[in-house]
């Protein structure tokens, strides 16, 4: 079931992701395979943070005719959304797909992970790109494959892995049924004058205190602690630990931890000698919630 | 050869494929990716040249300048605060007429700080006497590289030369880009030509304090080599064109010839000009882009005839020299004054920090060109939400907001 056709027009697709899920290579995967079924490609990765968890994403812009199209798009057709706890950070537009296990409204949802199996994110890229793959007129399976074999660094085994997983993704997302494209939000803008500001308010300084929690660096998060009240003695050790300074403490000298800027880098859980942090998935827990 | 790669990778082919002997390297965002595929190779042994990190872009263009000199071919690639470490040696590497080439991957200047393209890092080298040419494409960030010796290494000129190409939305961008072949490469270029160091020829260079008419001599003599690489640019396009089948010009005319009004800028954002143009043409307005691919030698003669009986231009600055304006206007102002019915023109500053211009600038710079009012300072394009953004953000700073 392919929706989106580049001989008809240009087609813009986004990745949205974390650093280490492989959305640049799964942009380039769907480039290649657009690449060498004979469409004119352009594909990039933005990083905001340039670290392991925190938000990335990845464009590919394909069409028939010449590009002329740089940067990020101002509109995108199709939003593959790879990690779902992302998904009330982002905007979607256009055909939106969701790697989630389940349904869910105006989007199609593929399990990705399900196919994955005990490869893990590893092959996360292929089943993405797979996924996106299937949902655009002109590429065919042969097509993936070889843009899998020529895009991702890995080891014979795994690489075989990985492209038997893009293809059973790529016929399963062949017969879901098409869904609902969520259109743009029409952006209402306008040219104005600059006017002149006393240097007091156009000097880029930061005055206010404590703005970098602003910052919700927890969005970077692929763990998350979490504290057994009950097991831990009060020893301080995770809150003097915290490489962030987002752990405080409770009445009874116990850790709070606040989720809105806790990496998950998890050195509180390898300083604790009461084994009273978990990690638990980020994955996980945002369905949970 | 076809693939689909990115500007960083399309200019370490221009350097592999010019067979470069020796190159310098220090990293910066967005440059890296160059010199790291450059060493890959040279640690391969796919490429024969000598790869030395330096500490720092001062002494990297020092040695780079160094090498040339000696006889071998230089490549090397920098941006943004890179370049302006190294800026002393600009002026000092023109001056030994050292013809190499260094790739600038251009990113805003702090502060505020920012990784996104755009050109007062490299138009900061105007004057420097590097000889510059700007890449609108991936495409072209190879080809000029290409191009970039066959100029510097002409006898007639014998200067060096900054590529520029945008950063990310070249650097980090793939696109499709034709590989050319090592032997026609090889062809196109010819070794570079320098009497080798040798007992015989050890010349030592004049920096002590001459005497002043002594020095504008040799100055002025690199502004003469500037005006000569003109006619080495016509060259160099005509003979690549005959090897790769590829056509750049100093100015490429985009719609132009029969265009009322025309646009002008340069590099990557140029597409999206392109872009605008033809959206516009379908509207019956009569639009026309010029880009500049070479900025130094500036092309005045191509200029004055490519605006011959235009109404009115509008030059997009991705740049600005406050307390003036932009800056490319003021060289495309100067270039013709005085000329015969030298049109209207008006002056937009856009991109700032990379910020990508929407059909809405365009739609206005057309307009303010239609209604031949042509205001007398520069237009910043900003849009009320990107006024709004500014605001949010400024109240997070002042008062810890939301
Ligand atoms: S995971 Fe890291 S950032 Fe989060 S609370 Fe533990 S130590 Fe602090
Ligand atoms: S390190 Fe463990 S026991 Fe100590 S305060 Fe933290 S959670 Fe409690």
């Amino acid at each position: 079931m392919a929706i989106l056709d580049p001989s008809k027009g240009i087609v813009r697709v986004v990745f949205y992701g974390r650093g280490g899920q492989g959305i640049k290579t799964a942009g380039r995967i769907l480039g290649r395979s657009l690449f060498t079924s004979g469409f004119n490609v352009q594909d990039f990765p933005i990083y905001g943070a340039e670290r392991r968890g925190a938000p990335v994403y990845s464009y590919v812009i394909t069409s028939s005719e010449e590009l002329l199209e740089r940067g990020p798009p101002e509109s995108v057709d199709l939003t593959v959304i790879v990690d779902k706890s992302l998904l009330n950070l982002v905007n979607p537009e256009g055909v939106l797909l969701v790697n989630s296990v389940f349904p869910l409204e105006n989007a199609m949802s593929v399990d990705m992970n399900s196919f994955i199996g005990k490869l893990g994110s590893y092959a996360l890229s292929a089943a993405a790109a797979s996924a996106s793959a299937a949902l655009i007129n002109g590429i065919g399976r042969n097509e993936v494959i070889e843009a899998i074999n020529k895009e991702v660094i890995a080891n014979q085994y795994l690489l075989k892995k990985e492209v038997e997983i893009a293809v059973s993704v790529f016929d399963y997302v062949k017969k879901l049924p098409t869904p609902k494209t969520i259109g743009a939000k029409p952006k209402k803008d306008e040219l104005v004058e600059l006017s002149f500001d006393g240097p007091d308010i156009s000097t880029p300084l930061i005055l206010a205190k404590g703005t970098s929690t602003l910052r919700k660096t927890g969005a970077w998060r692929l763990v998350r602690p979490v504290v057994n009240l009950e097991a831990c003695k009060a020893c301080y050790l995770c809150y003097l630990a915290c490489p962030e300074g987002v752990i405080k403490l409770n009445d009874e000298s116990k850790p709070i931890i606040s989720y809105d800027n806790c990496k998950g880098c998890m050195v509180c859980q390898e300083v604790c000698p009461f084994e009273a942090i978990k990690a638990k998935p980020e994955s996980e827990v945002s369905l949970i919630e | 050869m076809n693939d689909l790669i990115t500007g960083n990778e399309a200019a370490a082919w221009g350097a592999r494929l010019a067979k470069v002997d020796y190159v310098p390297i220090y990293p910066i965002t967005p440059q890296t990716e160059i010199v790291e595929k450059i060493s890959k190779w040279a640690a391969d042994g796919l490429i024969n040249a000598r790869v030395t990190r330096m500490e720092s872009e001062h002494s990297m263009l020092t040695a780079a300048g160094a090498a040339a000199l000696a006889g071998a071919r230089v490549f090397t690639a920098t941006s943004s605060q890179g370049l302006l470490y190294a800026f002393e040696m600009l002026y000092n590497i023109s001056g030994w007429r050292a013809p190499l080439v260094m790739v600038n991957v251009s990113r805003g200047l702090a502060s505020p700080l920012t990784l996104l393209p755009d050109h007062n890092d490299v138009l900061a080298a105007r004057d420097s006497g590097f000889l510059q040419f700007h890449a609108e494409t991936c495409q072209e960030a190879l080809d000029s590289v290409l191009l970039a010796y066959r100029i510097a290494e002409d006898s007639r000129v014998m200067l060096p030369a900054i590529v520029n190409l945008d950063g990310f939305y070249l650097s980090f961008t793939r696109e499709r880009v034709d590989v050319p072949e090592q032997k026609d490469v090889d062809d196109f270029l010819g070794p570079y030509k320098v009497k080798p160091l040798s007992k015989e020829n050890l010349p030592s260079m004049g920096i002590t304090t001459l005497d002043p008419a002594v020095y504008s001599y040799f100055r002025y003599q690199v502004h003469e080599a500037q005006k000569q690489a003109i006619k080495a640019i016509d060259d160099a396009t005509k003979r690549f064109e005959k090897f790769f089948g590829r056509k750049l010009k100093a100015i490429e005319a985009y719609m132009a010839e029969d265009a009322d009004y025309l646009l002008i800028m340069t590099d990557s954002f140029s597409t999206i000009g392109k872009r605008a143009v033809k959206r516009m043409r379908e509207e019956n307005v009569k639009v026309g882009l010029l880009r500049l691919w070479a900025l130094r030698p500036f092309p005045i003669d191509d200029l004055v005839q490519a605006v011959k009986g235009k109404r009115g231009i509008a030059v997009f600055d991705q740049d600005l020299s406050p307390g003036l304006g932009g800056i490319i206007y003021q060289e495309i102002a100067g270039a013709l004054y005085g000329t015969d019915d030298a049109p209207k023109l008006a002056s937009f500053i856009g991109g700032l920090g990379g910020k990508i211009p929407t059909d809405l600038d365009f739609e206005y710079m057309v307009k303010v060109l239609k209604e031949n009012i042509p205001p007398n300072e520069p237009h910043l394009l900003m849009s009320k939400s990107d006024m709004e953004l500014v605001k949010k953000q400024r109240e997070i700073a002042l008062r810890g907001g939301v």
